[in-house]
């Protein structure tokens, strides 16, 4: 029971560090001391006191879809695996009710980035779907490929791979840990595929769609962008991990890796360039392609490669 | 261990499926030529002597120093950076190459019922890495790329005969004559002779088409 | 005396010796002469093999089917070396360039004399495409622009294609399973208990592989360029005989699957790929303009005849046998004497070549001539060849296919009549160049349109006892 109290709290609290290492760590490499680890959690209660202002074009889609996009990531929140392999809701073949869920609360982020009346955010939003359109299969194939290579059908057993030391196993598992990083990236419109900070019109994707929500509707889709990287996050610990270590052991190698791929998202974000918006679909469907790569490695490399 | 080359392998050939810059093309190469070496190391026991040195050396000294240097020197030497517009544009390139990759190793898998002579890993690698070349010599407009799409093709060929290698090194030995033939005739020669002289003439070598029908 | 000598090594090693003599001593008539000379040894040491078959090592052995080949590249190199002597002594090329030129035709003769005798299949492959790298300079011989460019999609396409006839090879010697030899004999022998998967998967790149270098659809990019850029000496022999090695090599590997019972999945192909290049040599030399290009097509549609007749069995491998021998000939004929319009109107263009006849009668009549025995009119062995090839479908009753390739050889007619008609009749155009035309220019077609009535009329028993010999090997 316990695990499940905190698995709760990490989800509820993770994400608020989450992007305060990352802003962090962007200090860093600018030479910078930065804002402070608990930032976020200051612009968060900020952004509550304050009113929400609606635009005159807008309706009541405008008003609900903060609303369904942050319940939506909180209720996959609940259904992923987080620490000790172990997810709040457990039943067969929840990570299709996972990815449906997630794309739920986009399609109303988008229709609310529409509602708007804008062009301007019309445009993010399209931008933002064809990534998302690219990017479903490649996760769609790894979840489905994982679940037939361990022969279990929940979220939170088809990671349990680690238990057998193989090449084989080595290899799928840096593999999968490279396409849920990219999913990521994607997901959460972090660089390559996105710049969280420009403003210029014609380089915004995500947060253009963003721009006309104010007070607590913008302070919970901020939240919600980072419990989304957290989950996401977990779920790469959870590849890596293994199941059988001490209990205290296994919860702080998973805050470990979740803080480490803070860090490694921070200097991406530092180091590298947004791609040209024409080779962002490419990038993305490298990663349905390693995806695919490894449905194949699970077929034919027990057929022999001696 | 020779799952990871063999898949670093296969990524780098979608890589190569979809980049622009064509000395990106050129350090995949030298990259596929240092992976091979490693997957040659790796057989030391299963190959005679002489033939493994030979293998080493090839692999090592020709695939990734002296055929890359040639090309670098060349594209350096002729000013030209960037395949700008090929006929298919990368994106639908990258998409393309994946699916062959899909056909060849559904093929390897069928292949690997049948018998026990190959290495089914390796046959589906081979097989699409040959197809993927072929496609990129026919997607591309520079004769640069063309060569570049060839050297891929000879990489498939290697890679399919070390499949079979176990048995039959003098196919392995073949193989490696025909590289280093190819290579060095097909660039050197008359790669220069074809710039010479359109140089003289001051035009546009790209794409050769002065004889139509 | 003669005997005791081995004559497949003294076939290797005059090559080598003549050329280190034209290296030592330079001259434009030592060259042409030298060249000469090596016909006329190559020719009689063929005729020599034929009668007594010899064996060299286990790697080259003249058989039955090899013989053929090998008779039909002595005739067609002793025509050709014979025109070659006035075409090199007007050249205007330089004498390095010109003993290059002999010296690499040397070589090339030789690669596809070791590729027709070897027994080897890795031994015949690397000889064919050691006949690719030998021949690609000898294109490039005029060194123009379009020449060169000629040369690169030659080599281009041609070590593709090898490279997949490669992957092929590789192929089919997983399918041999625990017999790992390559030699033909061995092939033959054990060719019951391969395995039918990797045979079938192999053949496709085989025959698109060496298809590349025979010229068959849709494979045969490189085939006009290269042809029509050449000098005429080097396009008649590519013409004449290179496409022949490739056939060549194809019918060995083709023997294999046949001995595996296979021969359904082959002859499809075959078929196919006939067909598509009689389709496509109709639709391009409707729209030649370029004499050259033009004979070229032709050679792809008597390929494409060629592999249909292979297909069919029978009276149909019969008239492709000698379909092989005919086209050969009057292709290398054409070939020659278009050589001699090139040097009299300087152009390759056909409207601006006119009254040929009225210009220089006896290659005018030669270029009529050669159209009436490549067309299949009657005193030419392709009128046998294309008659019983009718009868060979009629047998198999298809009925369609057959009426489908009346009417494209029908318009392949039409094409090539309308250019050589245009060409030699009416008003001689006004250029005149005063030009040199010796009697080396006629003699060589001259012999072959001899040969060529001896055998459409009266089909020597030589001939028919050959063809049957190369029918019961394969």
């Amino acid at each position: 029971m316990h695990y499940v109290i905190i698995n709760l709290l990490f989800l509820l609290f993770a994400p608020f560090l989450y992007l305060g290492l990352i802003s962090k760590v962007k200090a860093f490499w600018a030479s910078r001391k930065g804002p402070s680890l608990l930032q976020p959690v200051f612009d968060f209660i900020k952004l509550l006191k304050k009113d929400i202002i609606a635009g005159e074009a807008t309706s009541y889609i405008f008003q609900i879809s903060p609303v369904v996009g942050f319940s939506a990531v909180f209720f996959s929140g609940l259904l992923a695996p987080l620490s000790w392999h172990q997810s709040v809701i457990n039943f067969e073949y929840n990570f299709i009710v996972f990815s449906y869920i997630l794309g739920l609360g986009r399609f109303f982020s988008i229709i609310g980035a529409m509602d708007t009346g804008s062009s301007f955010e019309a445009m993010g939003a399209s931008r933002e779907v064809t990534f998302a359109s690219l990017v479903e299969p490649g996760f769609f194939i790894l979840l489905g490929t994982l679940s037939i290579y361990t022969g279990n059908n929940t979220f939170q057993d088809i990671f349990n791979i680690f238990n057998q030391h193989s090449g084989l196993n080595y290899l799928i598992i840096s593999l999968s840990s490279i396409v849920l990083f990219i999913l990521i990236l994607v997901e959460t419109s972090r660089m390559p595929v996105d710049d969280p900070n420009t403003h210029l019109e014609l380089t915004m994707v995500h947060e253009v769609m963003v721009l006309d929500n104010s007070g607590p509707d913008l302070g919970f889709i901020i939240y919600g962008t980072g419990m989304k990287m957290v989950i996401f996050s977990s779920l790469i610990a959870n590849i890596i991990l293994p199941d059988n270590l001490n209990f205290m052991i296994t919860f702080l190698f998973f805050a470990g890796i979740v803080a480490g791929l803070a860090v490694l998202i921070g200097c991406i974000e530092s180091l590298m360039a947004r791609l040209r918006m024409s080779h962002i679909p490419q990038f993305i469907f490298f990663m349905t392609a390693i995806s695919l790569l490894i449905f194949f490695i699970i077929k034919i490399i027990p057929l022999g490669t001696k | 261990m020779i799952g990871f080359l063999l898949i670093l392998f296969v990524i780098s050939m979608l890589f190569a499926s979809t980049t622009g810059r064509l000395e990106a093309y050129v350090k995949i190469f030298s990259i596929q030529g240092i992976i091979f070496f490693l997957i040659i190391l790796t057989y030391y026991s299963h190959i005679p002597l002489l033939d493994f040195l030979l293998l080493l050396i090839e692999t090592l000294l020709v695939k990734t120093v002296v055929i890359p240097v040639i090309l670098i020197k060349v594209i350096r030497k002729n000013n030209i950076y960037r395949e700008v517009e090929p006929y298919i544009p990368n994106f639908f390139s990258l998409v393309i190459s994946v699916i062959i990759f899909v056909f060849g190793f559904i093929l390897a898998y069928l292949a690997g019922q049948y018998t026990q002579d190959i290495r089914p890993f390796y046959f589906g690698i081979s097989i699409s890495t040959i197809v993927v070349g072929l496609f990129i010599i026919m997607s591309r407009k520079k004769i640069i790329t063309h060569i570049m799409g060839y050297m891929f093709l000879e990489n498939g060929i290697f890679l399919l005969s070390l499949s079979v290698a176990r048995e039959m090194p003098l196919i392995v030995n073949l193989g490696i004559l025909l590289d280093i033939f190819i290579g060095v005739f097909l660039l050197v020669i008359i790669y220069n002779h074809i710039n010479s002289t359109f140089a003289r003439e001051k035009i546009n070598i790209d794409s050769l088409s002065c004889l139509k029908d | 005396m003669f005997q005791s000598f081995n004559l497949i090594a003294l076939l290797f090693f005059l090559p080598v010796i003549i050329s280190i003599i034209l290296i030592l001593f330079r001259s434009r008539l030592l060259n042409v002469l030298a060249l000469f000379f090596y016909s006329c040894m190559f020719l009689i040491i063929i005729i020599r093999l034929y009668i007594y078959p010899q064996s060299y090592t286990s790697y080259f052995q003249a058989d039955s089917l090899n013989i053929f080949f090998l008779l039909i590249l002595g005739i067609v190199f002793f025509c050709v070396a014979l025109y070659n002597i006035h075409y090199l002594l007007r050249s205007k090329a330089s004498l390095k360039q010109q003993t290059i030129y002999t010296i690499l035709f040397i070589f090339f003769i030789l690669s596809m004399t070791a590729a027709f005798l070897s027994q080897h299949l890795g031994l015949l492959w690397v000889f064919i495409e050691a006949t690719t790298l030998m021949s690609a300079p000898l294109i490039n011989f005029e060194k123009s622009r379009s020449s060169l460019e000629a040369t690169w999609k030659y080599i281009f396409i041609c070590s593709i294609g090898i490279s997949l006839a490669f992957v092929g090879i590789i192929l089919l010697s997983i399918s041999t399973g625990e017999h790992h030899s390559l030699f033909f004999n061995d092939l033959y022998k054990n060719a019951g208990s391969f395995s039918l998967f990797w045979l079938k998967l192999s053949f496709p790149f085989i025959i698109i592989g060496f298809g590349t270098k025979m010229g068959l659809a849709p494979v045969h990019a490189w085939l006009p360029d290269a042809h029509s850029e050449a000098p005429s000496p080097v396009s008649a022999m590519l013409s004449g005989t290179l496409l022949n090695a490739a056939l060549f090599s194809v019918l060995k590997i083709n023997k294999i699957l046949r001995l595996a019972s296979l021969y359904s999945y082959s002859n499809s192909l075959f078929f196919i790929m006939g067909f598509l290049s009689v389709f496509v040599s109709t639709v391009f030399i409707l729209k030649a303009h370029n004499y050259k290009r033009m004979l070229a097509y032709s050679s792809i549609e008597n390929m494409g005849i060629i592999m249909i007749g292979l297909a069919l069995g029978g009276a149909g491998a019969f008239a492709a046998f000698l379909h092989i021998l005919a086209h050969s000939f009057s292709k290398v004929l054409l070939f020659l004497t278009s050589g001699n319009i090139l040097h009299l109107f300087k152009t390759k263009e056909i409207h601006k070549v006119n009254g040929l006849l009225k210009r220089d009668r006896l290659t005018g009549w030669l270029w009529i001539l050669g159209f009436i025995f490549i067309a299949g009119f009657p005193p030419g062995p392709v009128f046998i060849s294309e008659l019983l090839m009718v009868k060979a479908f009629l047998l198999k009753k298809f009925y369609l296919a057959v009426v489908i390739l009346i009417f494209l050889l029908t318009v392949i007619i039409y094409g090539l009549a309308k250019a050589v008609f245009n060409m030699s009749f009416g008003q001689d155009s006004l250029q005149s160049f005063s030009v040199k035309v010796s009697l080396l220019d006629y003699l060589p077609q001259i012999i072959l349109i001899i040969l060529l009535f001896v055998i459409g009329c009266f089909m020597p028993d030589v001939i028919y006892k050959l063809i049957q010999n190369c029918l019961m090997y394969i």
